[in-house]
């Protein structure tokens, strides 16, 4: 198995405007109690277990804990209960170029960022110029990339999140950056991923590229699951559940 | 394992190399400026304090150099936690990545001072060769007392980089404690002008010790107290040590502030 989850929830405690300390004594004054914070399950009783090659969407509307879950998978947040094993090397399509530092090249983005998601040195100038080519940027790898057009950034940050062979590939809506013909080779590239064995979550609002990409998708409402299956059913049944509730 | 700590070694010198970079690369004067920064600061203040206020340094080094010579060393322990403050809140982009060891960051931030400090040292020797100076090389010395300093500096480097997360106050604060701390430190004085009867408080500075050490040790030979260093070493594994149980205490919190 590539990811396990089990019982997986998460609490955040609510803050207020970031209690800095002024608020706090202005608070204590008035009340003489300490402010209280109130507790949130952004994420409650969550299960699914992926094998390599295997695919889940996760869908839901804004505010379901889509995100937090996929900060857990990536590890940069941990569990308040529950657990989340993911074993093998983790890539995340996550706000794509977003770690890229402006006032470098693409060049040195690429290394810097192929450093991070647990590559060698050597490994990336391997895959440097494929990365370069699936971007279509080798006119301008070595401009710095705060001239570079949003599409850019997003294309280079794909090329490089998905060239470090990664064996579980998360992704959070990002289908819908490039133009058409961009869209279209990403899909490629993932769906290529995905019969060489790496897993994949996908979350969307796109229901066109769920479909395409993944045979499960997990439905979830105010952070628990509503639902999990084939996708075709979860959808229908999604759709007809915003269609009764508008 | 052992590949994972490669894989993390490398990406702290890639962060390290990138922070030198940044502050260098984008200004006309480049890596110039950690060449010339530190030496006007010594300049002005060794004007005001050695022909102004008449404060003495060691005998028979001119004041500059003697003033420099401190900075040097004090400069390596201030600029690292101002930098490393700022270290994890200044990358939150890299943070909503993927998991990689935090404690990488403020790592990375204190090494890239460490290249100021190299140039440092550059222009001491520069000063060394003008004021034909013999500087005493003790590297049996010298060299334990450089890493015991970086001990100390990687423990509070800890402390504040996390801290700074929650609350962004402390780069703030910490300016102005650094300022504090670099006064009631014997960098523009030497430890016997300290009236005795608050010296012995300035035994528990030990970034101060250990910059007071290291400097009259390559100015002028003057023999060190080994106790006073295994003091000094012991206090540093404790910073470190109580730094990075605070660092990691406090990680799990980070994806949630920022």
């Amino acid at each position: 198995m590539h990811i396990e989850v089990e019982n997986l929830g998460k609490k955040f405690r609510l803050r207020r405007q970031q209690e800095g300390l002024s608020k706090i004594f202005h608070q204590f004054i008035q009340h003489r109690s300490m402010p209280k914070s109130e507790d949130f399950w952004a994420l409650k009783e969550v299960n699914f277990k992926l094998a390599p090659g295997d695919s889940l969407g996760v869908i839901g509307v804004n505010g379901s804990g889509k995100s937090t879950l996929l900060k857990l998978l990536t590890g940069t947040m941990r569990p308040t209960v529950g657990k989340v094993a993911v074993h093998g090397r983790r890539s995340a399509l996550v706000e794509l170029g977003a770690g890229f530092h402006p006032d470098f090249s693409g060049r040195e983005n690429v290394y810097l960022n192929g450093l991070i998601l647990g590559l060698d040195k050597w490994q990336i100038r391997q895959k440097f110029d494929d990365i370069v080519c699936f971007a279509e940027l080798e006119q301008f790898i070595d401009t710095p990339v705060k001239y570079y057009s949003s599409g850019m950034y997003a294309r280079l940050g794909f090329a490089v999140a998905t060239a470090v062979e990664p064996e579980i590939l998360i992704i959070d809506e990002i289908l819908a950056v490039g133009d058409m013909a961009f869209q279209q080779k990403c899909m490629g590239r993932i769906k290529e991923m995905l019969k060489e064995g790496v897993s994949i979550v996908l979350v969307s609002h796109g229901l066109g590229d769920l479909k395409q990409i993944c045979k499960q998708t997990l439905w979830l409402d105010r952070g628990l699951p509503m639902a999990m299956g084939a996708t075709d059913k979860v959808l229908d049944a999604y759709l007809s559940h915003m269609g009764i509730e508008q | 394992m052992y590949k994972q700590m490669r894989l993390y070694c490398n990406l702290t010198l890639a962060l390290a190399w990138r922070d030198v970079r940044i502050r260098y690369q984008l200004s006309i004067l480049g890596l110039y400026w950690a060449i010339i920064n530190p030496l006007l600061m010594a300049i002005i203040w060794s004007f005001v304090f050695s022909y102004i206020f008449r404060a003495k340094g060691l005998d028979g080094i001119p004041y500059v150099v003697f003033l420099f010579c401190g900075l040097t060393y004090w400069n390596l322990f201030s600029n690292s936690l101002n930098s490393a403050a700022t270290s994890l809140t200044g990358n939150a982009m890299l943070l909503s990545k993927v998991y990689f060891p935090r404690v990488i960051l403020p790592l990375s931030a204190v090494i890239a001072r460490s290249v100021d400090f190299l140039f440092s040292v550059l222009v001491l020797v520069i000063l060394f060769w003008y004021y034909d100076i013999s500087p005493v090389l003790n590297v049996g010395v010298i060299i334990p007392l450089l890493i015991i300093q970086l001990i100390y500096t990687i423990g509070w480097a800890f402390i504040v980089s996390s801290l700074n997360v929650l609350y962004r106050d402390v780069a703030q604060l910490l300016n102005i404690l650094l300022m504090f701390w670099l006064y009631l430190s014997p960098i523009f004085y030497v430890l016997e002008q300290v009236p005795e009867k608050v010296r012995d408080f300035f035994a528990f500075n030990t970034i101060g010790v250990l910059v007071d050490m290291q400097r009259n040790n390559i100015l002028v030979g003057e023999p060190v107290d080994w106790g006073l260093i295994i003091i000094s070493f012991l206090i540093s594994i404790g910073v470190l040590a109580a730094g990075y149980l605070v660092f990691r205490w406090l990680e799990p919190l980070f994806a949630e502030v920022m």
